[in-house]
Formats: structure tokens, C-alpha cells, sequence
């Protein structure tokens, strides 16, 4: 099966398909389906024998073949029909070179200028048209050619050329091969002046710019290269213009160029009119475009004509119009509908109506999806096809091609971005308030006198001093403030518990405060271990605080020196040591005592005391004290140890700040901590329930005289307060009442 | 206190202490250099006697005498503390401390899991069910020679823990417990809770202050006892 390959996409497709399955780009060329793809280029401009060869293979339809073979003459016929001033028999019309027109002029353009020849020579004059009839000319063409006569010579002429140039191959444009210097020689003055403007006659001189050349020869030379596809028919509408009227002048060629390539385009956008879907108006266009141009002419020389094809009547005036004409017929007065041609201009056809094509059904199903759905705008597809034009290549000529550069490449110019905010008026008054805040952040407010003491810091010396006062006093003159008469519950139940311990018992003390409790929390404390040391107690001491070793041995110190015993290390007493890890290795250590601390940092194992060696567990203690100031503290030991003491009791040496969070473990039934003692108050109740006065109650009298002290002041502070407070109110209203 | 049976070690010792508790009490002019210099060196030599505990108390019987003296089940058990202990080294170095991520994770997990362990069984289930035995009669009569005084305590603590713990909700969900459309009977109970935590934080106000006020006496009597002598000795 042959394949074509695609000239967009380069994937192959069946040779049937006349676009890419792929890309869906066209895959014959749009002027000649049959020329082949890799040498498009070089057949563009191929004579009419290639059509004749190609007819031969059976591609060209019927109607043209025989229009090819019956309407061209043949050499001999053509060189007897051709003018005078056109061979240069004559001496007059254009001069060609014998050698020029054999080189250049291609044979399918001979003949056809012969048979152009004939027809306006058949035009001008009647009787000669009847001597000389063409033989091969169809009976349905000879009816239009006698209806016409009397007629506009102009339309006659070119009626009977449709059927000829129906299906022309694709012509290289070609330039004319009249010089400027021979066709100036023989013409008259005002004809070569007309004649400087044609495009189709020679280039323009080198040093003449673009400019300075008249706008009407700048408007053909454009057209030129924007359809090089049909440049090829604007050359022969010239040549047949000049060979049937040489007297017209080159203005009037053009205008005849002009309508002739609008005539033929038409025609040749007819047969593809049955591919295209689009309605267009191209006679109402070409019309309008040659009544521009026919304006400026003067009617004596060129007579403003009708179009071709002005109106359905004329056409109707042929009654063996063939089938494939009648196809591209004109449908009232919307003209021909047929594919836009190239010259035609998209902003005119904007404004006629477009009338809906009927489509073959084989060639509905190839139309794009997009043009299925929306029939009803063809004009709209045609506008975005048009834009797509390709103007220069191989494809040129064609719609809707991909662009040969992606579009990322284009430059483009960035869309405007506009610098003013789009916010509310709600979020523009936050926003200036929010400026306000942040520029007032940056300016510094006028500093006041500078005081060299500021009124809170004479209120704290003086609080300070009163305290001072008060304490100093107190025990500079022994004065005795009493003792507390009924000594707290808690601490009642923490020297039952003692009371109730046999001598000698191992305790766990736990001193788990910081330095500056100490003054505190040894009140407290050095009653309770004056009293494990009275009963003999073989104390192990530890600390989940880092400093808590130094306690310990100021502790015992303190203890031994204060209240005469003689308690000695690794004897009566031993300091396990810090336990790391805070809550987690005081469950460690809860759990395995002896595996936790296995061995001092001397290397010697720690449990080596006889009165250690059955203790194995924590419950082997008789009792644990834990002295801190931190209810957190107290918490974990409660938590984490209490459970693995087995009922054995718990007692709490606390820092007064530390109490109220204690007590609920106190509280509870049963009770989770046996015993408190808190503070300075607690001590001085444990001495004087055991009936040794110690650092408790030696400071019990400063220590009730400063709280006593503490409260006047805060009592008074609080009436200050309240008083000022009042006073402010009263003020204010009372300015509130003048105002 | 006298400085006739006093060594020099003591001497020194009180004379510092009386020195940097003078220098403590300046700060009530303000911070000035030697409260700075005193609390510089209170934390320095805590810190340094901190390192020390550690070493001496922790990393060196507890480490490195088992891992390098210690039998061979005891340097099996050490090197898992040592190869964690070096991984967690490498949080301190911000290109590997990823490596301690593991490490840390362990004793994060470890600790979250005592903790609320032990908070659950060694505080919450106990306060609750002190909280529900606080109006058991039998309980009162048997332990409890006044067990009427006891009824009525256990009573308010009751009452005091449920509208403390009334005071506390802001449900959006429930009509009674939102604070714009509370009724008059709740608004009473939440009313009694605010003033049950007012006096919590009161009576810890007042521990601290009492604490505060204990640390000064004893500070102030040391003083006394430090200066007086000095004069009467002198």
C-alpha cells in the first residue's frame, strides 16, 4: 500500500488521505493534488503538456481532458490565427525576440495565447468567427458565445475561456518577456507610460525605490507575492489582453488582469468549492475591487462593464452548461461559492451574506470536527483559516499549516502589569493604620527627667528595710512571739511515723532542693534528721539534683555540729550519689536500686555496708523522706516510687511554696504521702512536739514578726489601691460633671 | 556565733557568705556589678559542681569503670549506653546530627511513657478515687474520730474539685457550657470554681511568700550572727 509522507509532521499516511491522520495537514498540494511531494517546486510552472501527460494516466477527469485536448490548437493553427503586431509581422503591438519566447515562453503558453487569440479576434468580428469555427468548441459554449454577441465585448471574450483555463496546473510566475525597450518602441507614448506600471512586463529599474513607483503597480506586485499560487493566471489574463486588444492601454490590461484573474480564480476556487465549506462572495468582491479601478479609467478607452458573471440570467443563457459548471454556478446574488482566492480582502467579505454550502456526504465526513459542530459561522472559520495563511514555500497557499518555529520562540510583548493595588477600602484603612504602628516603632518618645531613683525602687528599699527592721529587731531584743499551739496534722502524722520506726532501720533520704531553699528547707529538714539520727537511722541519701551531694554533706554537717551528733559517712550514712535522668532514672532507680548505683566513683562498691546488704529493692527501706521545695519534684517521687514502696510510708520535708500542690497526696485515702512537714512552721511544730528547740524555733519569732510585717504591708498596699482607685473614679467624675 | 572555735576554713567561708549575701541584698538598689558577679559565680560553681557529679557520679562508675575494668557481661551492658551516648554526641555537629535523631527519639519515647504511666497510676486514679471516697461515711467513721468535720471537708473538696473543674470547660457544643447563653444555675457553679482557683493560687502565693520570707530570715540571721561577734569579740 503506497504511503504518503507527510511534509508537516514527516509520519507516513495512505496514499488516499488528503490530510495527515496525524497532524491533520494537507498532504496534496492544494493546486496540484497530482504533483508529487519531493518535487513540488520544480514542477510549479510546468506547462500544460505535463497536465496532457498526467491526463494520460487517467488522473485528470474526463471534462478536462477533453477540454484539453479539443480546445487547444495546434501550432501550425495558432501561428496562422495570431496577429500581426503580436508575431511582429505587423511591426506593431509588443516585439518579442524569436529567441526569447522560444527559451522562455513555454508551449501550453503559446498555445493558449494562440487560442486567446482566437477568441478575440472571434469577438471582434462575427463573420470571421462563423468562417473560422472552432470545430472542437462544445455546442454549449458556441450558445453563449452567439447569445452574447452585441453584447459587452468584454464579457463575450471571456466566457468561452472558463471552460479552458478550468483545472490549470500550477504556473511558475514568470516574468514577461517583453523588455521595457521593446515594447516601448512600437507603442504609443501614452501606452508605454501606462505600460511602466504593469508588473507582468518588467522589473522595475534598480534605481528607482519602491516608493517613488505608482500605488497601483506597488497593489499588483503585492498581489503577486502574496499569491504565487494564481500569478500564474494574472500572466495569462495579460497576455491575452494584449493580444486581443492592443489598443487598450497597459492601465486597461490591468483593470482586464485584474477581472480576469478574478474571473478564473473564481473558477478555479469553484471546483475546490465542493472540498470547502466556506460562502464566500468572491464575485461581489472582485466586482467591487475592478469598479475601483475602472473609476479611474476613462470610459472612452475602457467602458465600465458588468463582471462576468453579474447575475444568474446570464448564466442561465447556456442551456448545455455541464454538470461540474453548474456545481460552481452563481446562486443569486450571492455570487460564486468558492474558496477564497488570495487577492481577495478579508474585511470586505465581512459584511455579505453567506449562504451555506451543500457538501458532499464523503466529504462532510473528512471536515473537521470543529466545522461539523459549528456550520452555522462558517465565516468565522474562514477568518481564522485566512489569518493562517501561508504566504512563501512549498506550501504556500495553503491554510491552516503548523508553524515551521514553535510558538514559544515568538517574542511576545508581556502583558501590562499595573503597579496599583487592587484592595477593598476596608483593607486600605487597616493598611494605613498598620503603616502608622510600624513608623511609630522607629520614633523614640521624648525621654522624661531622668530620676536618679524611681518611685517602685524607694517603695522596694523601704519594704526592704521595714522587714530588715523588724527581723533584726525581733531577735536583737528576743522578742518571743509564741509557738504554735496546735501543730499541723500532717506533721503530727510524720512523727508518728518516726516514732513508730525501729532503731537502726535503714532510711532513703532524698534531698532533692536547690541552694537557695537551703535556709528553708534546713529548718525544716534538720528537725526531722535530728530525729532519724536520734533513733539511729543508717540513712542512704540521694538526689535527683546535681547539687544535691554538696547538700547532703552541708546537711549532715550542719546536723552533727548544731545538735551534737556524730553521724559519719559510710558508717551511719551513705550518699548514693545524683540520680541522672530525672523521672525516668528515678523509676530506674525505684525499680533496681543496686543496679542503678552499682559502684561509687572511687571504684568501690557502694553497697558494701553491713546495714545495706538487705536492701535489694526499695521497699526495703523502713522509710522514705524526700525533702524538696519543688512540687514537681514531690509529684515524681510519688508517682514513680511511692507504688514500688509496698506500704511502706512516704514522708514529705517541704518548702511552704510546695505544700499546697503536695497536700491532695496527703489527702488521699489511703494516703499516698504519710506525713509533711512544711517550712519553717513545721519545723517549729516538730520541735515542740519532741521537745527540742532547734533552727526552727530559733527562728519562728523573726519569722512570725516579718509575716506579720508582710501582711500589714500588703493589707495596706491593698487599701492604698483601692483608695487611689476610688479617688481616680471620683475625679474623673467629677470632671465629667464640669464638663 | 563566736570566731573563737572557728577554723580559717570557716572563717573564709562565712566571710564569703556574708560578702555574697550582701551582695545578693544590693539588688534591691537596682542591678548593679556585684549582684551580676555574685549570681555569675553562684552559676558557675553550680555548673562546674554539677560537671563534676556527673562525671565522678554518672559517666565513670556507671560507664567507663564497667566498659574498660568491669567483667564481661558488664562491658556487654556498657557499650549500648557508650554507642548511644557517641551517637548522641552528634547532635551538638549540625552537618551529622541527624545521627543522634535516633537516640534522642529513644529517650523522648522512654521518658513520654514513664511519665504518663506514672501520672496515671501514681496521681490521676488515686485523686480520683480519693475525690469518690470523700463522702464515704463508713470510711470517716472508722478512721476518723470527728467524722462529721471530715464529711463536711471531704464535701467541700468535692465541691471545690467539680466546680473548679466546671470553671475550666468552654464547650461550644453544649447550650449550658457556652459563656453567652450560660444559665443562672451554671453561672454560679463556674462563679464558685473561679473563686475556689483564686484561693489555690492565693494559698501558693502565700507558700512562696512564706518561703521568700523563711530564706530571709535565716539570711538575716546569719548576718546577725557573722557581725555580732565581731563587735563583741572583737
Amino acid at each position: 500500500m503506497a504511503e504518503i509522507r507527510c511534509p508537516m509532521c514527516g509520519k507516513p499516511n495512505p496514499s488516499e488521505r488528503e490530510t495527515c491522520q496525524y497532524c491533520q495537514a494537507r498532504l496534496k498540494s492544494m493546486v496540484d493534488p497530482q504533483l508529487p511531494e519531493n518535487n513540488a517546486d520544480e514542477q510549479i510552472g510546468q506547462s500544460f503538456h505535463d497536465a496532457d501527460r498526467e491526463a494520460e494516466e487517467g488522473s485528470v477527469p474526463d471534462w478536462l481532458k477533453s477540454i484539453r485536448e479539443g480546445d487547444f490548437l495546434s501550432e501550425s493553427e495558432e501561428e496562422e490565427a495570431l496577429p500581426a503586431w503580436i508575431t511582429g509581422e505587423g511591426g506593431g503591438g509588443f516585439e518579442e525576440p524569436e529567441e526569447a519566447e522560444k527559451i522562455e515562453v513555454p508551449d501550453w503558453l503559446h498555445n493558449l495565447r494562440q487560442e486567446g487569440e482566437k477568441v478575440q479576434t472571434s469577438a471582434l468580428s462575427p463573420d470571421k468567427l462563423d468562417a473560422h469555427p472552432i470545430d472542437d468548441e462544445p455546442e454549449w459554449l458556441r450558445k453563449i458565445r452567439l447569445g452574447q454577441q452585441g453584447d459587452d465585448i468584454e464579457t463575450d471574450r471571456l466566457r468561452p475561456v472558463i471552460p479552458e483555463r478550468a483545472a490549470p496546473p500550477p504556473v511558475e510566475v514568470q516574468p514577461s518577456p517583453v523588455t521595457e525597450e521593446e515594447s516601448s518602441q512600437d507603442i504609443p507614448d501614452w501606452v508605454a507610460e501606462l505600460s511602466g506600471k504593469s508588473v507582468f512586463t518588467s522589473e522595475p529599474p534598480p534605481d528607482v525605490s519602491e516608493k517613488e513607483l505608482p500605488e497601483e503597480k506597488l497593489r499588483f506586485e503585492h498581489k503577486e507575492e502574496d499569491g504565487s499560487l494564481l500569478a500564474w493566471l494574472s500572466t495569462l489574463e495579460d497576455e491575452d489582453t494584449i493580444q486581443a486588444e492592443p489598443i487598450l492601454s497597459e492601465k486597461a490590461k490591468e483593470i482586464e488582469a485584474v477581472d480576469d484573474e478574478s474571473l478564473f480564480s473564481s473558477e478555479l476556487s469553484g471546483l475546490f468549492d465542493e472540498v470547502d465549506t466556506f460562502d464566500f462572495d468572491f464575485e461581489e468582491e472582485t466586482s467591487s475591487e475592478a469598479a475601483v479601478i475602472q473609476e479611474e479609467l476613462p470610459e472612452d478607452i475602457f467602458p465600465k462593464t458588468a463582471s462576468p458573471f453579474t447575475s444568474e440570467e446570464e448564466l442561465e443563457q447556456g442551456d448545455n452548461i455541464p454538470d461540474w459548471l453548474e456545481g460552481i454556478s452563481i446562486t443569486g446574488e450571492e455570487g460564486i461559492e468558492t474558496e477564497a482566492p488570495v487577492e481577495t480582502e478579508p474585511e470586505s467579505e465581512a459584511d455579505t451574506e453567506i449562504t451555506s454550502a451543500v457538501v458532499p456526504e464523503w466529504l462532510e465526513a473528512y471536515r473537521p470536527a470543529e466545522t461539523v459542530e459549528k456550520p452555522a459561522k462558517p465565516e468565522l472559520i474562514f477568518k481564522a483559516e485566512k489569518k493562517k495563511l501561508e504566504g512563501a514555500g512549498p506550501l504556500a497557499g495553503l491554510y491552516s499549516v503548523l508553524p515551521a518555529e514553535p510558538d514559544i520562540a515568538k517574542s511576545r510583548k508581556p502583558s501590562a502589569i499595573t503597579d496599583v493595588l487592587e484592595i477593598t477600602e476596608k483593607q486600605r484603612h487597616q493598611t494605613s493604620v498598620f503603616e502608622e504602628l510600624l513608623s511609630g516603632e522607629g520614633v523614640s518618645g521624648i525621654p522624661g527627667e531622668k530620676q536618679i531613683i524611681a518611685p517602685q525602687n524607694i517603695i522596694r528599699i523601704v519594704l526592704f528595710l521595714i522587714l530588715c527592721i523588724t527581723i533584726i529587731g525581733v531577735r536583737l531584743f528576743g522578742i518571743n512571739l509564741g509557738i504554735i499551739s496546735t501543730p499541723p496534722s500532717e506533721t503530727l502524722d510524720a512523727i508518728n511515723i518516726l516514732n513508730a520506726m525501729s532503731h537502726g532501720s535503714p532510711v532513703l533520704l532524698a534531698v532533692d532542693y536547690q541552694p537557695g531553699y537551703t535556709g528553708e528547707m534546713e529548718t525544716a529538714l534538720s528537725v526531722v534528721l535530728d530525729e532519724l539520727m536520734v533513733k539511729g537511722a543508717s540513712l542512704a541519701m540521694v538526689s535527683t539534683n546535681p547539687t544535691g551531694p554538696a547538700q547532703i554533706e552541708r546537711l549532715i554537717s550542719q546536723v552533727n555540729k548544731n545538735l551534737g551528733h556524730q553521724y559519719l559517712e559510710n558508717e551511719q550514712y551513705i550518699t548514693l550519689g545524683y540520680i541522672a535522668g530525672g523521672t525516668t532514672g528515678l523509676n530506674g532507680f525505684a525499680n533496681q536500686p543496686r543496679r542503678f548505683f552499682n559502684q561509687g566513683a572511687d571504684g568501690k562498691p557502694i553497697w558494701a555496708a553491713s546495714w545495706l546488704s538487705n536492701i535489694n529493692k526499695i521497699s526495703d527501706f523502713a522509710l522514705v523522706v524526700v525533702a524538696t521545695d519543688d512540687p514537681d519534684t514531690a509529684r515524681a517521687w510519688v508517682e514513680q516510687v511511692q507504688p514500688s514502696l509496698e506500704n511502706k510510708p512516704m514522708i514529705m520535708v517541704l518548702s511552704a511554696q510546695a505544700e499546697p500542690m503536695v497536700r491532695p497526696y496527703y489527702e488521699t485515702i489511703p494516703k499516698q504521702v504519710s506525713g509533711m512537714v512544711t517550712g519553717i512552721m513545721g519545723g517549729a511544730a516538730f520541735e515542740k512536739i519532741i521537745n527540742r528547740p532547734g533552727v526552727a524555733t530559733k527562728h519562728w519569732s523573726p519569722f512570725n514578726a516579718a509575716v506579720m510585717i508582710a501582711i500589714l504591708l500588703i493589707v495596706i498596699g491593698s487599701g492604698y489601691s483601692i483608695i487611689s482607685t476610688l479617688m481616680k473614679q471620683r475625679k474623673e467624675i467629677a470632671q465629667e460633671g464640669r464638663g | 556565733m563566736t570566731f573563737s572555735g572557728v577554723n580559717l576554713g570557716e572563717l573564709i567561708g562565712a566571710f564569703l557568705g556574708f560578702f555574697f549575701t550582701v551582695a545578693i541584698f544590693s539588688y534591691i538598689l537596682g542591678d548593679n556589678f556585684l549582684f551580676r558577679i555574685t549570681i555569675s559565680i553562684f552559676i558557675g560553681v553550680a555548673a562546674g559542681y554539677a560537671a563534676i557529679v556527673a562525671v565522678y557520679n554518672v559517666i565513670w562508675p556507671q560507664l567507663i569503670f564497667p566498659l574498660f575494668f568491669g567483667s564481661q557481661s558488664e562491658k556487654i551492658l556498657a557499650t549500648i549506653p557508650f554507642i548511644l551516648g557517641v551517637f548522641l554526641i552528634f547532635k551538638v555537629i549540625p552537618r551529622y546530627s541527624s545521627l543522634g535523631n535516633p537516640v534522642m527519639a529513644y529517650l523522648v519515647g522512654v521518658g513520654a511513657a514513664v511519665i504518663i504511666s506514672g501520672a496515671v497510676m501514681g496521681t490521676i486514679f488515686p485523686q480520683v478515687s480519693a475525690s469518690i471516697n470523700t463522702l464515704n461515711w463508713k470510711s470517716y467513721q472508722a478512721q476518723s474520730a470527728t467524722p462529721v468535720w471530715n464529711f463536711i471537708q471531704g464535701a467541700l473538696i468535692l465541691i471545690s474539685t467539680i466546680t473548679t473543674m466546671v470553671y475550666f470547660q468552654f464547650f461550644t457544643g453544649f447550650k449550658d457550657f457556652r459563656l453567652d447563653k450560660r444559665s443562672a444555675i451554671f453561672s454560679g457553679i463556674v462563679w464558685i470554681g473561679k473563686i475556689i482557683v483564686a484561693v489555690t493560687f492565693g494559698a501558693i502565693f502565700a507558700g512562696v511568700l512564706i518561703a521568700f520570707i523563711t530564706a530571709l530570715v535565716e539570711r538575716m540571721q546569719f548576718i546577725i550572727d557573722f557581725i555580732i561577734p565581731l563587735f563583741i569579740t572583737g
